[in-house]
Parts: C-alpha cells; sequence; structure tokens
C-alpha cells in the first residue's frame, strides 16, 4: 500500500479514535473491546452496503444507488420467507435473493445506460417499485420463522468478534480482488475516470456500468438479509436509513462522487466511523432529533473540508 | 394547415409537453374510473391534498435549472409544519407564527446555497446533510405528532374564493414568483448558470450568488408548500414532509426538466407534480387490494419517467450531443475558457 492510499484513509482512521476517546471520556466502558466488538459488528452491515454503493458510485457520471435501502429491506423480508424457516434451505434462498437482486440492478442499469434516465432518479423510482413489491409480496406480514443459521450471524466466536464481522471481512476481500485483478475492476476505473476514453478505448461501458448496478444489488439485498439474522426479526422497510447513510460512509472514506476514485476499503472504514458516532451520541443519552441533527453536522463540516470543487476562475 | 402543423411541431418541442399528455390521459382515465371525480368539489379535494408536493416541485425545478438539486426542501416543509404549529401552540399572533416558520426555511436554503454557491460542495451531498440536520431538528421540536393549526385556517384551506379553491391560489403565488424572476436579468442567469457554469462565469454572471439565490428561492417555496400542508392536515407532524422530498424530483424529471440543467420549463414540474397526486387517485379508484397499491403506483411513476425521457430523446437529438461536454469534466473547460481569453 502506498502512501497515497493511507492518506486517504487517514481522516476516516482519526476521526474513528477521537470518537472512542470521546466515548470513553463520556461513558466508562465505551472503549472497551466488547463494546468495540459489537460496534463492529453494526458497522459490518453498513459497510456491506457501503461496498454495494461504492461499486455504482466509481461508474461516475453522477452514478448513485439510491435503492441500497430499500433492496436491503426487502431482503430482510424475503430471506427468511423463501427460506421457510429451514436452515437448510438457505443456500437456495440466498441464490434467489441473488436473481431477486440482480434482476432490479439491471433494470437500474438499463434505465441509466439505455434510456439515459439519471442514475439519481432511476434509483429513487425504484425505491417506491421494490417496496411496493415487497408489500404486496407479503401483504404486510414479515415471516415470523426465523432460520436458525441466520440468527447465528450476531453469536459471538471467540472474544468479542461475531461472525457477522466475519461475513463482512470475507466479502470485502473477495470484492477488493475482483476490483484489483479482474477485467471487470479495472475497466469500472476507466469508466469513473473519464467514459468517453473508455469507449475510445474499447472497452463496453454499456456492460461494465450494468455490471456495477447488478451486483449492487446482489450485494444490497444479501446484506439485508444477514441484517435480518442480526436484528431477529424483519419489518417493511427496515433498511431505508442506510441508503444515505451508505452514501455517506462512502463520501467520508474518500471516494470521489464524481467517480473512478476511491477504494472499498474507505467505505468501509467510513461506515466504521458513522457506526461508532452513533453509538456515542446514543451512549450519551441524546434525543432521536438531537442525534439525527449531530450526524448530519457532522457529515455536513466533511464534505465542507474534503469535497470542494475547483474555483470556477481555475 | 400549415399554422396548425406549426403549433403541433411547437408543442412537441415544449419540454412540458409530454408530462401534459400523461396529466390529460390520466385525468381522463380518472374520470372514467369515477365519474365524481371532476366534480368541483372533489377536485378541490384532490388539490387541497396535492398542492403541498406542487409548491415544492416548482422550487426543485428552479434549483434543477441551475444544474443543482436539493433534497432537503421534505424536512424543510416538516420543519415549517412543526414551527408553525409550535408557535400557534406558544399562542403567537397567526402573522408571527407564519414569519416564524417560514423564516426557519429560509435559514437553511440561504446556509444551502451558501455552501453549495460559495464553498462549491456537490449539492447533492450537502442538501442530504442538511436534510438530516433538518429533519432532527423537526423531531427535536416536537418529538410525536401533536398540536393543531388555528381552526379557521384549516376552514379557510378547503374553502372556495371567487369559485376557486384555495390551494390553487398558493399554486399561483408560487408560480407568479418565478414568473416574476424569469423576467428579471436573474431568471436568464440562472438558465445560463444551467448551461454551462463556466462560461456564465467568464460572462461576467455572479454564478455563487446565483445558486445562492436558487437555494432560497426554493426555501421560500418549500415553506409556502409547508403551510400549505398545514392546511391540509390539520395539525404537526415532524415527519410529514420527508416523501415529498425525492417525489418533487421525480415530478420535475417527469415534467421535462434535465438533472444536469439549463433545461425545462417549470410548468413541467406543476404537471408532473399534479400527474403523481393523480396516480395515487387512480389506484386508489381502481379499487386495487390496498397491499398493491404502492406496487402499482410505483410502476406507473416508472413507466411515466422512462416514458417521458425517450420522448425527450426523439424529440431532442441536441440534448444528447450536448452530453460530451459534462462527461469530460473541469480540465476541458478550463482549457475553453483560456481559448476565450486569448482571442
Amino acid at each position: 500500500m502506498n502512501k497515497g492510499k493511507l492518506k486517504v484513509y487517514l481522516p476516516s482512521i482519526t476521526a474513528s479514535i477521537v470518537l472512542l476517546i470521546v466515548g470513553q471520556v463520556l461513558s466508562k466502558g465505551f472503549a472497551s473491546a466488547n463494546n468495540i466488538g459489537s460496534i463492529l459488528t453494526v458497522a459490518s452491515v453498513l459497510a456491506i452496503a457501503s461496498i454495494a454503493q461504492t461499486l455504482v458510485i466509481l461508474t461516475g457520471n453522477e452514478g448513485i444507488d439510491l435503492s441500497v435501502g430499500a433492496v436491503m429491506s426487502m431482503g430482510a423480508l424475503f430471506g427468511p420467507l423463501l427460506a421457510g424457516g429451514a436452515s437448510s434451505h438457505l443456500p437456495i434462498a440466498f441464490l434467489m435473493l441473488a436473481v431477486i437482486g440482480g434482476l432490479i440492478g439491471l433494470i437500474n442499469g438499463i434505465g441509466v445506460q439505455f434510456v439515459k434516465i439519471p442514475p439519481l432518479v432511476m434509483t429513487l423510482i425504484m425505491v417506491s417499485v421494490v417496496n411496493g413489491f415487497s408489500l404486496a409480496y407479503t401483504k404486510g406480514q414479515p415471516a415470523i420463522q426465523m432460520p436458525p443459521v441466520l440468527l447465528e450471524v450476531g453469536a459471538k466466536i471467540f472474544g468479542p468478534i461475531r461472525w457477522l464481522l466475519i461475513i463482512a471481512v470475507i466479502i470485502l476481500i473477495i470484492m477488493e480482488v475482483i476490483l484489483r485483478k479482474s477485467r471487470y475492476g479495472r475497466s469500472l476505473y476507466l469508466v469513473g475516470n473519464n467514459r468517453r476514453a473508455a469507449e475510445i478505448g474499447g472497452i463496453g461501458v454499456n456492460k461494465i456500468v450494468i455490471l456495477s448496478y447488478v451486483l449492487a444489488g446482489i450485494i444490497g439485498i444479501w446484506s439485508g438479509c444477514i441484517l435480518v439474522g442480526y436484528a431477529g426479526s424483519a419489518q417493511l422497510e427496515m433498511a431505508k436509513d442506510y441508503t444515505l447513510l451508505s452514501i455517506a460512509a462512502v463520501v467520508i472514506g474518500g471516494t470521489k462522487l464524481t467517480g473512478g476514485e476511491g477504494t472499498l476499503l474507505g467505505g468501509v472504514l467510513g461506515a466504521i466511523v458513522l457506526t461508532i458516532l452513533t453509538s456515542v451520541l446514543v451512549a450519551v443519552g441524546m434525543p432521536d432529533g438531537v442525534r439525527e441533527l449531530i450526524q448530519g453536522l457532522t457529515l455536513l463540516v466533511i464534505l465542507m473540508v474534503y469535497s470542494r470543487a475547483p474555483k470556477l476562475r481555475q | 394547415m400549415r399554422r396548425l402543423k406549426n403549433i403541433v411541431n411547437r408543442s412537441l418541442k415544449w419540454p412540458a409537453f409530454p408530462s401534459l399528455i400523461l396529466l390529460i390521459l390520466f385525468f381522463i382515465i380518472n374520470v372514467i374510473l369515477s365519474p365524481g371525480f371532476a366534480a368541483p368539489n372533489a377536485l378541490a379535494g384532490f388539490l387541497a391534498y396535492n398542492v403541498p408536493l406542487v409548491c415544492v416541485a416548482i422550487g426543485v425545478a428552479v434549483v434543477l435549472l441551475t444544474g443543482g438539486i436539493d433534497i432537503s426542501l421534505g424536512a424543510q416543509v416538516s420543519l415549517v409544519n412543526v414551527v408553525f404549529v409550535t408557535l400557534i401552540g406558544l399562542k403567537w399572533s397567526f402573522m408571527g407564527a407564519l414569519l416564524g416558520a417560514v423564516g426557519s426555511a429560509l435559514v437553511f436554503g440561504a446556509i444551502n446555497g451558501f455552501i453549495v454557491g460559495f464553498l462549491r460542495v456537490t449539492p447533492l451531498l450537502t442538501t442530504f446533510a442538511t436534510s438530516s440536520i433538518i429533519a432532527g431538528l423537526a423531531l427535536w421540536i416536537m418529538p410525536t405528532p401533536g398540536g393543531m393549526a388555528p381552526e379557521n385556517f384549516i376552514t379557510w384551506y378547503s374553502d372556495f374564493i371567487f369559485g376557486i379553491p384555495v390551494p390553487v391560489i398558493f399554486v399561483v403565488i408560487s408560480f407568479l414568483l418565478w414568473v416574476i424572476i424569469k423576467y428579471t436579468p436573474l431568471g436568464i442567469w440562472i438558465l445560463a448558470t444551467g448551461k454551462h457554469d463556466m462560461k456564465a462565469y467568464v460572462s461576467a454572471i455572479p454564478v455563487s450568488w446565483v445558486k445562492f439565490f436558487v437555494y432560497v428561492f426554493a426555501s421560500l417555496l418549500s415553506a409556502i408548500g409547508g403551510i400549505a400542508l398545514t392546511g391540509s392536515v390539520g395539525s404537526g407532524d415532524p415527519l410529514v414532509g420527508l416523501p415529498i422530498a425525492l417525489n418533487a424530483i421525480a415530478a420535475c424529471v417527469i415534467g421535462g426538466l434535465s438533472l444536469n440543467g439549463g433545461y425545462g420549463d417549470v410548468w413541467g414540474s406543476i404537471f408532473g407534480g399534479l400527474f403523481l397526486g393523480l396516480v395515487i387517485t387512480t389506484v386508489l379508484g381502481a379499487n386495487i387490494p390496498s397491499f398493491y397499491q404502492d406496487f402499482v403506483s410505483g410502476i406507473i411513476i416508472l413507466f411515466g419517467v422512462l416514458g417521458a425521457s425517450m420522448l425527450r430523446k426523439i424529440n431532442l437529438p441536441e440534448l444528447n450531443s450536448r452530453k460530451p461536454q459534462i462527461e469530460t469534466g473541469r480540465k476541458p473547460r478550463g482549457m475553453e475558457v483560456e481559448k476565450i481569453e486569448q482571442r
């Protein structure tokens, strides 16, 4: 890892450490191994969502996926339902989820690439379609039976480390390898950086962008299914907050919203910062409204420091 | 005959045209499904419910014209609603509460405008962050729904003046505000900024101030929408405006406004907003089981946007050829400016 990359991670690492110290000062035991373990567990779901978000943002040209939260909620509802409460059916359920999530991503990608609907709008409309479909299919009644294996994601393996964290790390490693080693990964950065050049260079831009949306859909729907295992019960639209949180995490992690620049690890670190921040605010006992206010303020400050466009004069 | 052809051609080129067709189509469907819909009272009820969205959509449209975006307007509607009801609850006078509520929105409009215009942060993320701040503030002021708007205000809102439903007056005021701006130099500046901010800058247009202004303007319109919403709902709710934020943007896109800026007609946002309202009324009127309603309305909106985008693509090939300029980013634009200066 070279020095330039480390510089990108520095703000989020510093912020995490500062927040941990602040938390420890404000409430004893905040920085204990046990609490850090549970913070990381909670951060894992957001981290996976931010991986999906990073893939789409990297495509550039205002690429953004506002349907992540809705797709996750769908995964949370459909996962247990498709498995029928039996652990042995989980692999098939995950496969079917991948098909559904991939299909949603495919529609997003086609709308963005071929019909030329701006990603923001396309994925936004997808939110109401996906939520509407979830409601229509479940009739508002989430599955009551949970596959026991799915509930195990929140169980401790050794010390404060839980399965959920391991899953997140595995997904991160797999996706990181894909981005660095595969043809798709390297093309993705090129497409995000300069779409015209990529086109002229003979890269199938449409294919790369659509594949990003499809992958984001699959990862998103799986993370929803994992989330329901940790939460224990599913609700309609339970993951809708993750849409904007995942964007925030990606930005904090140093990924450029214009695309083509950024790493998955950055988004994961951003997810950890956001989760620690929330935990600090909960530990201090802030009311809901104030918590949201401070989260917004933090993001605003980070944006003002790191995400400013050059002056028009230059 | 030739004249007719001319009119047809011109209206086909009108950015808001597809949304007008959609709106008329859905109005007819609605009247067929429930014949009572065209009655003045039913129409007034429909408008009372949908006017807040239309007001906010006009505000979003003006921001979109400069190439920006504002997703905090929904939260601002909630804030206006909550502040207004709370101040009334504190025995403020009607005017005082009104000014306090509108002022609270304008403060955040100014913050948005300052950060986007002068600090040059991406509008999407800026307004996302302020949206979270505003929503948090609304939730802090009023943690649970409650309170009451003044009763005579609620009855006035659902009344008629000279045969015109009162909610329509809110839209007319909002639209007139835009028309006034449109015919001042500011109107041209807004379009120029949206078309190409660098070229606007070298033409001595105060781009930063234009951007600052549109966010404040959008806040003013969302405040008008928030007051209308209070008249329609009658009480305070810290979450009441949240769906409006994104629906207003969808309304603008259906109305033919480009998210890249500089293209579109504010009429489109009005048509788009009313269309979204009509879709929900249609779905309700078609006796679709309640669980399927959200899905069906989602699908209809999806096809509405798909249709509007495709129509625009057919009508305006020049819009597509404009794309590469945006994709190439800042550097080539800088070179372009240098060329102009050399001349």
